[in-house]
């Protein structure tokens, strides 16, 4: 469990680190390394070199600005959940923030590298697209924004070229209550199965209700048939019941050595249910 | 005056430290950090290995290239299992009973590869990382050979795991021949149930790692390992590598963790001693998570067909069990494969009167990693049937599970027992651990709120487990179980020239405390403060011993201490009484002072006696022996049984499987305690491991049995997250079969938690008509049997 050989740079800018992946075929970005590392470890990957991104603070920040929250992607989950400012407008990520991982992983873990990543068990991906968040790609010709329904193509697969860096993520504020329920094995393990759920209430009925299940597909997966069923309802047990049935109805879920796709489709239904009813009682802004 | 020609026997102590919390003094240099363990060594010129390990669980090897491995700058020596053969015969392991089937590992495999993991060629290099860029280099070819996946498979020996074993069988005994079927007949209740418990792995956070040097100008071979056993290691390398013994040294720094993993013999220590004598440069070899979950031994993995006759009322008539170990591929050394369903079948009728049982056991090879010791060792599968079993018939019967268990305990009348697991039970506290574990559950609210939650769709549990443990194994104990070993531990206790306490002695430590409990029974052996003892373990250079397991240390760790003690303080009362003109038999040694019985100012200070033993011969009488160090062994005359008690409270969501334990209890008669605060951590750290256990820790193999699970973000230990709040109630009855009437205690948490556990699930979905025998309790395992009974 020793790193295959490989060089290292050590980018001052991210044009340069867009010129040092532009030039090596080889060439691997290294956010917060909680994933890469153990890969290289286990040495299911060799990359020819390491562009280490984390001397680069401008993509640190954390600002909100023209009613967006906009997140550099080098941001570590342990410096977000720290800026407890922007919790009461954006409070799906910090529910979902304590789910993952633990400290020593949060403390070096960056949101940008989990994105980027891709993993189908993981919170954030689930984050942005019941957020509708934009995900801003930078490439050595210039920044691309791409929406985050369309930024993931499947299991570690992103509209991230090669060649390019995700930058920034931006997602814009919402009046929505919401909530998230996860299942895992144990505290702060990669999902089995998870849900977010987010309510628009007007005169006790539903005007808009926004639905994301996690680690049901290979990328994260919102519920437009269950959404638009909710829209003028009441939710009540009965309906959030079937928002959940009608959300994982047609699911084709893959099955693992810790739960089978019937589990996944089931509970992913069950966790839907408990998050619109949690939402439904959460306080609006 | 002590007879000290007994092995048995140990003068009583006057207690003062032991009893006492004291803090341990090793946890200073544990936690901050200070501890050497086997990966913080560095010698000069040190040369670091990487094991190649088999990718297919049984294949012929073909053919191997090794030319560009051997051309990558670094690598200094690669062998392969025929290099290692010219050396080695490799690790033959039996049991010395009637038909028992030895196998016999290489050393490395050479011709033919019999599980995932099992190691093939060694790379030297200058460091880890160019020794692992050289495996990659290494060409095999290998022609599949069918596997051995499962007992069921093994069972019908269509296909040979290892050809040293026939029909895959390495042992099949029969324990207890009772007749029961009549019985079984004729009862007005019958339980049954086919247990198939989990293959675990100790997974002791520091992996398993040696380092050897060989010093070619004088022969010395010093081997530096992770192990429990030193001295045993230490014989083993000497009669498996034809190395002298007397020229073996192995010493063992801090141990991170062994829990029965490192009670064994592994064959990549015998790698190591041989290639740094063949190099002529210390050879290091720390393992990896992933080999260590390959190849350092598995655990647990048994089967128990189990059934049980009641009276109308609740009396157990008679047991019938019939359990099979998926083995491996070959014995591990010292154990065997017998350390599972055999060495488990032993204690099979546990704390009950069980007038008739038939008991059978069956260890099977298969495709995998060796089967080896691990905390609880072959007990745990079967004290989960059986306690589900009663569960499961209190529950048919409308019984508390309190009250059926006080119905068929063994109590003090009953002394001495005979089991019909064929073990004599002469000590116990088993109804009081009852009532008390009834106590401190409160059961009448339990079941308050267990039925309130009910109406409310959530689902409570209790769970309950009762066990007695052989402990401080000695030879008496090995042969009621029927694994015949002679027990020889040894300890040095020596009183220095100013009147401090050195003792060394053969059991090292994992994290248990020896460092402190030896030290308070030294101390009050010898009436001194215990921070006038230092304790000095993990080198063969000290005294020699079997090793730390099977629950020994705190029996005979500090017996053969006290042993040891007793023939220096004859020599101080000797020499006391004679210059305070007083016989002997009238000295005392307390409050770090020898004086006259009944007259403490008649006296003078430890070390005033011990310097004039050492330094003023006028003082001494005649003929006088000038010695103030004694060596003893210690051997306890039986078993020494202790005993205790589990219960746990879960909440299961039906909805997910996810199972809350919201509270545990724990009952523990371990005698007369050393030191409290270790006994409650013991009690705590088994608690933990049981919870992982039992809930999340799983190796799972593939129908090549093929290993999935080779990290710990699929094989999941229990966190701290994972272990709610333990409650802990002492009951204390001194053995009377040990002086001292110390119990052992280190397995209990592991041999009787995880039945609390599953006994606490199955008791939250018996609403729902749910009998869950199939573990860990996966929440998938959980949801399919839910949604199984639903449609």
């Amino acid at each position: 469990m020793k790193f295959p050989a490989f060089s290292y740079a050590v980018p001052a800018t991210v044009a340069e680190a867009l010129e040092l992946l532009a030039a090596d075929e080889d060439a691997r970005p290294l956010a917060g390394g909680q994933t890469l590392l153990p890969i290289l470890a286990l040495r299911m990957a060799s990359p020819g070199c390491l562009v280490d991104l984390s001397p680069l603070s401008e993509l640190k920040n954390i600002v909100f600005e023209d009613q967006t929250l906009k997140i550099g992607a080098m941001v570590t989950f342990a410096q977000l959940a720290r800026a407890t400012a922007h919790q009461a407008n954006f409070p799906l990520i910090y529910l979902a923030l304590k789910h993952v991982a633990h400290v020593a992983i949060r403390n070096r873990g960056t949101i940008g590298g989990s994105l980027a990543y891709a993993d189908a068990a993981a919170e954030m991906p689930v984050v942005v697209c019941a957020l509708n968040a934009i995900m801003v790609i930078a490439g050595v010709g210039g920044a691309r924004r791409v929406a985050a329904a369309d930024f993931f193509t499947g299991h570690f697969s992103t509209a991230i070229e090669r060649r390019e860096l995700l930058t920034q993520i931006e997602f814009p504020i919402s009046d929505h209550t919401w909530a998230f329920e996860e299942v895992s094995r144990r505290p702060g393990d990669f999902a089995l199965v998870m849900a977010a759920t987010g309510l628009r209430m007007r005169d006790g009925q539903c005007a808009e209700a926004r639905i994301a299940l996690g680690c049901v597909a290979d990328r994260p997966l919102r519920a437009p048939a269950a959404e638009a069923f909710l829209s003028g309802k009441q939710i009540t047990e009965e309906t959030a019941a079937e928002a959940g049935q009608i959300a994982t109805s047609d699911l084709k879920s893959h099955a693992d050595i810790h739960a089978s796709a019937e589990y996944r489709r089931k509970v992913g239904s069950t966790l839907i249910k408990r998050a619109l009813l949690r939402a439904a009682v959460e306080p609006r802004l | 005056m002590v007879n000290n020609v007994d092995k048995h026997e140990v003068v009583a102590i006057t207690k003062a430290a032991i009893g006492q919390s004291i803090a341990r003094k090793e946890d200073a240099t544990i936690l901050t950090g200070r501890s050497q363990y086997i990966a913080d060594i560095r010698l000069p010129g040190m040369l670091h290995a990487a094991f190649l390990r088999a990718p297919f669980a049984h294949a012929r090897i073909l053919n191997i290239d090794l030319s560009a491995a051997k051309d990558l700058p670094g690598v200094e020596l690669i062998w392969t299992g025929a290099d290692a053969a010219r050396y080695t015969a490799g690790i033959t392991a039996s049991l010395q009973v009637d038909n028992y089937c030895a196998t016999t590992q290489p050393a490395m495999a050479s011709d033919e590869v019999r599980y995932v993991g099992e190691t093939i060629a060694v790379v030297v290099a200058t460091s880890r990382r160019v020794a692992e860029d050289a495996l990659e280099l290494i060409d095999i070819d290998y022609d599949e050979l069918p596997t051995v996946n499962s007992i069921a498979q093994a069972v019908t020996a269509e296909n040979l795991a290892n050809n040293e074993v026939a029909n895959n069988v390495i042992y099949r005994d029969v324990r207890s021949a009772d007749d029961v079927d009549p019985t079984f007949a004729s009862a007005e209740k019958v339980v049954s149930g086919v247990f198939y418990n989990n293959r675990v792995s100790a997974s002791p956070i520091e992996t398993r790692g040696c380092v050897a040097r060989h010093e070619w100008t004088n022969g010395l071979l010093t081997l530096w390992s992770a192990t429990q056993m030193p001295g045993y290691l230490r014989t083993i390398l000497a009669m498996c590598l034809q190395i002298p013994e007397h020229t073996i040294e192995v010493i063992t720094p801090q141990v991170g963790g062994g829990f029965g993993q490192k009670a064994h013999v592994h064959p990549e220590e015998l790698i190591v001693c041989l290639l740094a004598r063949e190099l002529g440069m210390p050879v290091s070899w720390i393992e990896d998570r992933q080999e260590n979950l390959l190849a350092g031994t598995h655990a647990k993995h048994q089967i128990n067909d189990m059934a049980l006759a009641f009276s109308a009322d609740g009396k157990m008539l008679a047991m019938k069990n019939h359990a099979s170990t998926d083995a491996g591929a070959y014995n591990c050394l010292p154990w065997t494969a017998s350390v599972e369903g055999k060495v488990g079948t032993s204690a099979m009728t546990g704390v009950y009167k069980i007038p008739l049982a038939h008991l059978e056991s069956v260890e099977l090879a298969t495709s995998k990693c060796p089967i080896g010791a691990y905390r609880g060792v072959g007990w745990t599968a079967g004290q989960i049937a059986r306690e589900s079993l009663i569960d499961q018939a209190a529950r048919e019967l409308n019984l508390s599970p309190f009250a059926i268990r006080r119905t068929n305990v063994i109590q003090t009348s009953d002394f001495p027992y005979a089991s019909a697991s064929k073990i004599v039970i002469r000590e116990g506290s088993f109804l009081e651990t009852i009532d008390r574990l009834e106590s401190m559950v409160d059961y009448p609210s339990f079941k308050a709120r267990q039925t309130e939650a009910r109406a409310q769709g959530r689902y409570l549990g209790l769970g309950i487990s009762v066990f007695n443990e052989i402990t401080g194994f000695g030879t008496r104990a090995f042969s009621q179980i029927g694994t015949p070993i002679t027990s020889h531990d040894t300890a040095t206790v020596r009183v220095d020239p100013t009147g401090t306490v050195t003792v060394t002695t053969s059991f090292v430590a994992a994290g248990q405390g020896h460092s402190t409990t030896f030290a308070q029974v030294a101390a009050d052996a010898l009436g001194v403060p215990v921070d006038k003892v230092v304790v000095r373990a993990g080198s063969t250079a000290n005294t020699y011993g079997l090793g730390t397991f099977a629950s020994r240390a705190a029996v005979i760790g500090t017996g053969s201490i006290a042993r040891a003690a007793e023939m220096v303080r004859v020599k101080i009362r000797q020499i006391a009484g004679h210059m305070l003109e007083v016989s002997p038999l009238d000295i005392v040694l307390e409050n770090d002072r020898v004086h006259v019985s009944g007259v403490p100012d008649r006296g003078m200070s430890m070390a005033e006696v011990a310097g004039a033993i050492y330094f003023a011969e006028s003082t001494h009488p005649e003929n006088f022996d000038p010695t103030l160090e004694a060596t003893a062994t210690y051997d306890p005359g039986d078993a020494i049984l202790a005993n205790g008690g589990h219960a746990a409270i879960v909440e299961v969501d039906a909805d997910t499987g996810i199972v809350k334990i919201e509270k545990f209890f724990a009952v523990e008669d371990c005698g007369q305690m050393i030191n409290p605060m270790i006994v409650e951590g013991q009690i705590r750290g088994g608690i933990a491991q049981a919870i992982g256990s039992s809930l999340l820790e799983e190796l799972i193999h593939d129908e090549n049995s093929q290993l999935m699970t080779t990290t710990f973000m699929d094989y999941l230990l229990p966190s701290a997250c994972d272990v709610p709040e333990i409650e802990i109630a002492h009951l204390c009855t001194p053995s009377a079969l040990v002086p001292g009437g110390i119990k052992g205690m280190g397995e209990s948490g592991m041999i009787s938690a995880p039945a609390a556990v599953i006994g606490a699930v199955n008791d939250a979905l018996a609403c729902r008509e749910i009998f869950l025998t199939e573990y860990p309790l996966s929440p998938q395992r959980i949801f399919a049997a839910l949604n199984s009974v639903n449609e």
